[in-house]
């Protein structure tokens, strides 16, 4: 019995996200009658994808300590171009090929930048945020575009078991982001780089490209959760992504789940969980009525507290 | 200057956590029945390996961290000290061996820090500050311009200003960890000459280090500790490096350094009218199968540079690598480890060693290729190739799954062999290969090469200590100022004299 005890403080010990996730359902489950509610929860579902991928996107950039604060932009720019390219008769099927390359694209920028330059990202992203978000308005003129058509729509909203298309490819990216880290030499890379560059460059790894990879990467992953976005709002617009926020939900969302800000340390399952985590406490701060403006104080709060526990932690492991 | 500055008699520590406290549950004890005393006016070496406890017993000098049992008299008082200022307060300092300096900020200030001089309340009297602080550092016989910022000066500058700080504090004990480590031989000189005044003022110096030459040179006395206790005491006079050695490890000097391999005819590296940069000489320089080829030379000869140039980390300002007679082009990390040819930093921390990730990690780093079932990193076969190493190069520690930071030196050394023998090299570029490591680790990486050597491999070894270029190398060259100045072929030629010539440029 005691090994068991000391097995399950264990696991949560190293999955601090998990039990962040339990406690809020344990409490909106006790508390909140309207929660367990099938609409309410097939909503969270829903909502889900998008939130998730956008921390995997920030992911990718945390781990090398970077930061990249041009995704939202990114997102928006996407978005727009989307309609766009749909209302100039594009097939769907090439619009989202297009819209992700086009993300990609502006990762490349970004990486080139950072990588052969060796301007901090800080810099290069913020710039790169602002000249995104301004060809996205001289591109669309400030339109924007709604009603996308349905087989555009299909991408994402078609159900499997009930559940739309977007779902999924939110737990499969989870699922390819994961072993990437854990199984592929292209993870362990950005790992080691993450914590000490020189080390893993000396040791014959390519640092160049993959801090080049990883912000095209990471742009590839936030124009997917654009498309999606997209689709489920059925309009392309500018502000989608919710544009300078964008980067910091998803940094919300890493820390939280146990991401060093620092880089080389990466929980994907942390993060996985602690996105979740974060949906539902705005859930259920809908549900209770609170007023909206607490939603920030709320998490700014348990960032806060899962920070301190956090580096009160890695105190102890020394 | 008989009198007895301080007394610690029958330490006992526990293994402690992070307070200083024993961790509950274990009795295993680091410091047991510890002995040490020091006389004003006397140097003591505290000598031992790794993990023979003398960084604990200074901590707990230092009140860094609280003793279990025994006593602590200082001038005949007893004290507990709860934390280092108070033992500053009586007038213990202990100049760390990563200098506990702020880089950012001038001599002075770093000096004074937390009691600088001040106009009225608030305002700091810069005027006094840079006068007092000058005083002192040519009170101590040097001239350092006191508004230079920390980080512009040397590190024998700076660590001149870590100890002028110290004597500021009126300090009785000066205890001082392997200060020499990133010295040159004219700095350390300097340093002892330092030691020695301070010492000749009154001062009880307490000097924890492992390198037996400045051992014999600087120690009144020699206190030596191996596992926890205090083996014995050695009077200057009594001390020979064979009869420490053997009181710290029961191995005699002889033993260390392993010389069973034959030199091959075939060169399998060689550098032909190389420049390190662009005002340098162009020099050549070869090693040849079965061949351990020493380089020695001052810190800033331009010895890593070469190395690192050689390994294609680095620019350089002209010349070809030939590998087995064929010309490297485009040499970069990656190509020369496939090719067979590796680079062991001389700074493991920072190049060396990712210290977030466990042993297996660190293993396999430079060769992941060969863990890959299918493509993806196999967590298996990692592993079972770290359970391997662990084992050839006996690595301490509790299993693969341990990370790197909380092993010792030798241990962290080793791991760093071990992730490049895994790659199969042909040549290994080895770069201080035994810093900061201790006496039977070193032993052990010395068999090491010689085995290297033997299975026909070529070790290029970059070195500062004398005894090991004279011990280990088939052949010296010697930098100096970025090229080589000379090449000793003969047995005859290679002595500590000779090579001393070449290094500081007399010859």
């Amino acid at each position: 019995m005691r090994k068991v005890k000391k097995n399950i403080i264990g696991f949560f010990y190293n999955n601090m996200a998990v039990l962040y996730f339990l406690i809020i359902v344990v409490f909106a489950v006790c508390f909140l009658p309207n929660f367990l509610n099938v609409n309410n929860i097939n909503a969270l579902i829903r909502q889900a994808p998008v939130p998730i991928i956008r921390a995997l996107a920030v992911a990718f950039i945390l781990v090398l300590g970077n930061v990249d604060l041009s995704l939202g932009y990114i997102v928006g720019f996407v978005s727009i171009s989307t309609g766009m390219m749909l209302n100039a008769g594009m097939p769907p099927a090439a619009v989202i090929l297009a819209a992700i390359l086009i993300g990609v694209a502006f990762g490349m920028f970004n990486g080139i930048l950072v990588a052969a330059m060796n301007v901090p990202s800080f810099i290069v992203t913020l710039g790169s945020g602002y000249i995104t978000y301004g060809l996205g308005l001289i591109i669309s003129g400030g339109k924007q575009y709604s009603n996308l058509g349905k087989d555009f729509q299909a991408f994402g909203k078609t159900k499997i078991l009930g559940y739309p298309l977007a779902v999924y490819y939110g737990l499969i990216l989870v699922v390819i982001v994961w072993i990437v880290f854990r199984k592929t030499r292209y993870g362990r890379t950005l790992l080691a780089m993450g914590q000490n560059k020189e080390a893993a460059r000396l040791a014959g790894l390519n640092t160049k490209a993959a801090l080049l990879t990883s912000f095209m990467i990471a742009a590839g992953l936030a124009a997917f959760s654009g498309v999606l976005l997209t689709i489920r709002a059925n309009v392309a617009q500018q502000s989608l992504g919710g544009v300078g926020e964008y980067t910091f939900e998803g940094v919300t969302a890493c820390v939280l789940g146990g991401t060093s800000l620092a880089g080389g340390k990466l929980h994907v399952s942390g993060t996985f969980f602690a996105a979740l985590t974060i949906l539902i406490i705005e859930n259920v701060i809908t549900i209770l009525g609170i007023n909206r403006y607490f939603y920030q104080p709320v998490l700014g709060i348990i960032i806060l507290i899962a920070v301190l526990i956090d580096s009160a932690k890695e105190k102890r492991s020394h | 200057m008989e009198h007895t500055l301080l007394k610690m008699t029958g330490i006992k520590k526990y293994i402690f956590d992070l307070s200083g406290k024993p961790v509950r549950g274990t009795d295993v004890l680091i410091l047991n029945d510890v002995h040490f005393d020091l006389r004003a006016g006397e140097v003591n070496v505290l000598l031992g390996e790794n993990g023979a406890g003398k960084s604990t017993l200074m901590k707990i000098l230092a009140g860094e961290i609280p003793h279990d049992e025994g006593s602590v008299v200082l001038d005949g008082e007893e004290v507990e000290f709860n934390n280092p200022k108070q033992a500053r307060a009586k007038g213990v300092t202990f100049i760390h061996q990563e200098l506990n300096l702020c880089t950012n900020l001038n001599v002075a200030q770093n000096i004074f820090m937390g009691r600088e001089f001040t106009k009225g309340r608030m305002v700091i009297d810069w005027k006094r500050m840079y006068e007092e602080s000058r005083k002192l550092i040519r009170s101590l016989g040097f001239e350092i311009d006191v508004q230079k910022s920390l980080g512009s000066l040397s590190t024998a500058q700076q660590q001149v200003v870590e100890i002028a700080k110290a004597f500021s504090y009126h300090s009785k004990i000066l205890i001082m960890d392997e200060p020499t480590a990133s010295l040159t031989s004219q700095e350390i000189k300097q340093l002892f000459r330092l030691v020695k005044k301070m010492r000749d003022a009154g001062l009880g110096i307490i000097f924890i280090s492992h390198r037996m030459d400045e051992v014999e040179e600087i120690a009144d006395r020699v206190t030596v500790m191996k596992d926890g206790t205090s083996v014995g005491i050695l009077q200057k006079s009594e001390f020979t490096v064979d009869k420490a050695i053997q009181m710290m490890t029961g191995r005699t000097l002889e033993n260390i350094y392993t010389n069973t391999h034959v030199v091959q005819n075939e060169k399998i590296l060689e550098v032909k009218n190389f420049k390190i940069g662009d005002k340098t000489e162009p020099f050549n320089l070869y090693v040849k199968k079965g061949e351990i080829v020493g380089i020695g030379g001052l810190v800033g000869a331009g010895r890593t540079e070469f190395a690192k140039a050689v390994f294609g980390a680095r620019e350089y300002g002209g010349g070809e690598v030939f590998l087995a007679g064929k010309v490297l082009k485009k040499r970069s990390p990656k190509c020369c480890i496939e090719k067979g040819i590796i680079y062991l930093s001389e700074d493991r921390k920072r190049e060396g060693l990712v210290l977030s990730m466990p042993i297996s990690e660190n293993i396999s780093l430079a060769s992941l290729k060969k863990i890959l079932v299918g493509g993806l990193i196999s967590k298996t076969k990692e592993k079972n190739s770290a359970i391997e190493m662990i084992d050839r190069f006996r690595i301490l520690c509790r299993d693969t799954n341990q990370r790197i930071n909380t092993l010792s030196g030798g241990n962290q050394q080793k791991v760093c062999f071990a992730k490049w023998y895994v790659t199969n090299p042909e040549v290994l570029i080895l770069d201080e290969p035994t810093r900061g490591v201790d006496v039977n680790a070193k032993a052990q990486i010395y068999q090491l090469m010689d085995e290297l050597s033997r299975m026909g491999k070529a070790i290029l070894m970059i070195t500062s200590e004398m005894n090991e270029l004279l011990g280990m190398s088939d052949r010296i060259y010697i930098m100096r100022e970025g090229n080589v100045v000379k090449e000793l072929k003969e047995r005859s030629e290679m002595t500590d004299e000779t090579i001393l010539q070449y290094t500081i440029g007399i010859k």
